[in-house]
């Protein structure tokens, strides 16, 4: 913001040069962390493009190679698994699934829990309360629990385990939507536009949401991590990411038999695991400083 | 103080209805339980007598409240795997987790508190950079990458450890530590923020100023104000003593709740899940209740809030 105060308008400069000085002025940490996520989007969007091998397409004869600085070679930059498979090959198709899988599991929770959140503040009453005591419930239980049970119960398949991750964390965007509104509805904006005869659609979607939009903002940079940890853990766990399909989490789980032999299969994935969710929890932190003076 | 703890039982109590309540709903959501509980090719009148022992012919509302009735004596049916009723297999298992867990508890509180209040106490030292990179580490890496990077190191590379199972003691050394180091640095990072929240408060300076030292002010002053908060992580980690070791006991093939849990959702063993949700669910709100009651007698406010009813 200073950066942009300091120069007059029509001096501005543009194109790679704003954007060069405006990265120059980042934290350290916070680039790098930018430009990891940027990597994982741009794998995530273009995995099929990229592979260097196809994942079934095993090689009897370079089974188990290590990574390319650990004695393998640069054909297999991340090694092979016990069937000659390339693991950075099937790296990138497990991270397109981890990432797919949180986006849209924070998509659903950030929608489900923002539109609750209005509803009870709207009605308020009996609707409130109804709301309050799911909220309470889904609280007070760990959901790694309550997803492991709903599993056991449904059976498992993709769109059901996307779903189910979209539960995960509903009530911070319900109760963090139903606060700022009843704020909102007692600033002077919510109640000039209901005045002028605007009906809730056009309250709620076109004032009040684009006001308390920071701060779902950066809770979305938590849940994102959480729903990745919470994804890898159940697939790990076997309960979650079915084969053939693989998920970062699934890597680790398979992984783990060869720790001894090759221990390469398992620190990928993990490596990659970690520097996400670090990267997201750095960006959040930087965006909360500057997008959310109610969260700090 | 008695009108605080009876609505705090209320609450409590209601939290374990809601629970039965989803374990019933889902359970009838997901398909008929005759069959999904017996195996396909169970005979037709093994299916029908199993409908009328759990008055599947009845109404809905009848098999509501017998389902109720069922649960709170803790009748859960029997395992679908060993024949044994669910809940004794369930607690038989509770043992096994807190051996884990407790001293896991003692690690993350003995590790995280000091470490978190000598931290807010030198801010921006060395020290305290330190803190808060390994409680970032901490917060990010999930439990079973921890796990797998410990037995790598100790059990594989250095051979000190066994990698899993549990026939001695020895066996728990890498699950608890696994447990206590992510623990701790959660613990940690949230000591270290209450502690420095208390530390910017106008009573410190004005304790400082009045001119008492400055031990006496953190001990006084700061320490009681900033334990209230902390309780809460405290508290909130008691709660998950028995649900918390899910993939650490998997991992190291530790006999647990969490290890049994992860094997019946494996086979859709319904009686043994129900049975683990109803103990943690019992389990979690006593924690949670707890934790209130103890918040009404560190900080005397909340009692006044909740006896008037906001």
């Amino acid at each position: 913001m200073a950066m942009r105060e300091s120069f007059p308008a029509a001096l501005r400069p543009t194109g790679f040069g704003a954007l060069a000085r405006r990265v120059a002025g980042l934290p350290l940490g916070v680039t790098v962390a930018g430009l990891w996520l940027s990597a994982m989007v741009v794998i995530a969007l273009g995995a099929d493009l990229m592979l260097p091998y196809s994942v079934t397409a095993f090689d009897l004869k370079a089974r188990l190679m290590p990574p390319v600085l650990f004695g393998g070679g640069i054909a297999h930059p991340l090694g092979t698994d016990e069937l000659g498979r390339d693991v950075f090959s099937r790296l990138l198709l497990s991270i397109r699934m981890s990432l797919l899988i949180a986006f849209f599991g924070t998509l659903i929770a950030t929608t489900l829990g923002t539109a609750l959140g209005f509803l009870a503040a709207h009605f308020r009453g009996r609707v409130e309360s109804v709301i309050l005591m799911a909220i309470d419930f889904q609280a007070s239980m760990p959901f790694m629990i309550i997803a492991l049970s709903v599993l056991a119960f449904f059976g498992n398949s993709l769109p059901l385990f996307v779903a189910l991750m979209g539960f995960h964390s509903w009530e911070r965007y319900a109760r963090i939507a139903r606060g700022l509104t009843l704020a909102a509805n007692e600033q002077g904006y919510a109640a000039a536009v209901r005045q002028l005869g605007a009906g809730p659609g056009r309250i709620y979607g076109l004032h009040i949401l684009p006001n308390i939009a920071s701060t779902l903002i950066v809770s979305m940079t938590l849940t994102f991590p959480e729903i990745i940890l919470l994804e890898s853990g159940l697939s790990f766990l076997g309960l979650g990411v079915q084969p053939p399909l693989t998920s970062l989490g699934n890597m680790v789980g398979y992984g783990r038999e060869y720790i001894t032999r090759a221990p390469w299969i398992m620190l990928a994935p993990a490596g990659v695991i970690v520097l996400t969710t670090l990267s997201i929890s750095l960006l959040g932190d930087w965006l909360r400083d500057r997008l959310d003076p109610t969260l700090r | 103080m008695l009108m605080f703890a009876v609505s705090r039982l209320l609450r409590a109590g209601l939290t374990i209805l809601f629970v039965m309540t989803f374990a019933f709903v889902v359970l009838r959501l997901s398909g008929d339980p005759a069959l999904l509980i017996m195996s396909v090719d169970a005979p037709p009148e093994a299916i029908q007598a199993f409908r009328k022992a759990w008055g599947l012919d009845r109404s809905l509302w009848e098999q509501y409240f017998a389902y109720i009735g069922h649960a709170t004596t803790g009748d859960f049916g029997k395992s679908m795997r060993d024949g044994r009723p669910a809940i004794e297999l369930v607690m038989e298992r509770v043992p096994a987790t807190l051996v884990l867990t407790l001293p896991a508890l003692a690690l993350k509180v003995g590790i995280g508190i000091p470490a978190g209040i000598y931290a807010a106490l030198h801010r921006n030292t060395f020290a305290d950079r330190l803190t808060m990179a390994v409680s970032v580490a901490g917060f990010t890496m999930p439990s079973f990458v921890l796990a797998l990077v410990l037995v790598l190191i100790f059990a594989v590379t250095l051979g000190w450890l066994p990698a899993s199972g549990a026939d001695s003691p020895v066996h728990a050394i890498l699950p608890i530590v696994t447990l206590g180091t992510a623990g701790a640095a959660i613990m940690a990072r949230f000591t270290r923020s209450a502690m420095l929240e208390v530390l910017g408060q106008p009573y410190i300076r004005a304790a400082s100023a009045k001119g008492v030292t400055w031990p006496r002010v953190v001990a006084r002053h700061a320490l009681p104000n900033a334990a209230i908060p902390t309780v809460t992580i405290i508290g909130f980690m008691i709660g998950s003593l028995v649900a918390g070791a899910v993939v650490v006991e998997t991992v190291f093939a530790w006999p647990g709740v969490g290890r049994l849990l992860v094997l019946a959702v494996a086979n859709r063993d319904l009686s043994v899940v129900q049975a683990i949700l109803m103990v943690i669910a019992a389990w979690m709100v006593s924690a949670n209740l707890a934790v209130d009651l103890a918040y009404g007698w560190l900080d005397p406010r909340v009692r006044g809030i909740a006896a008037s009813g906001h």
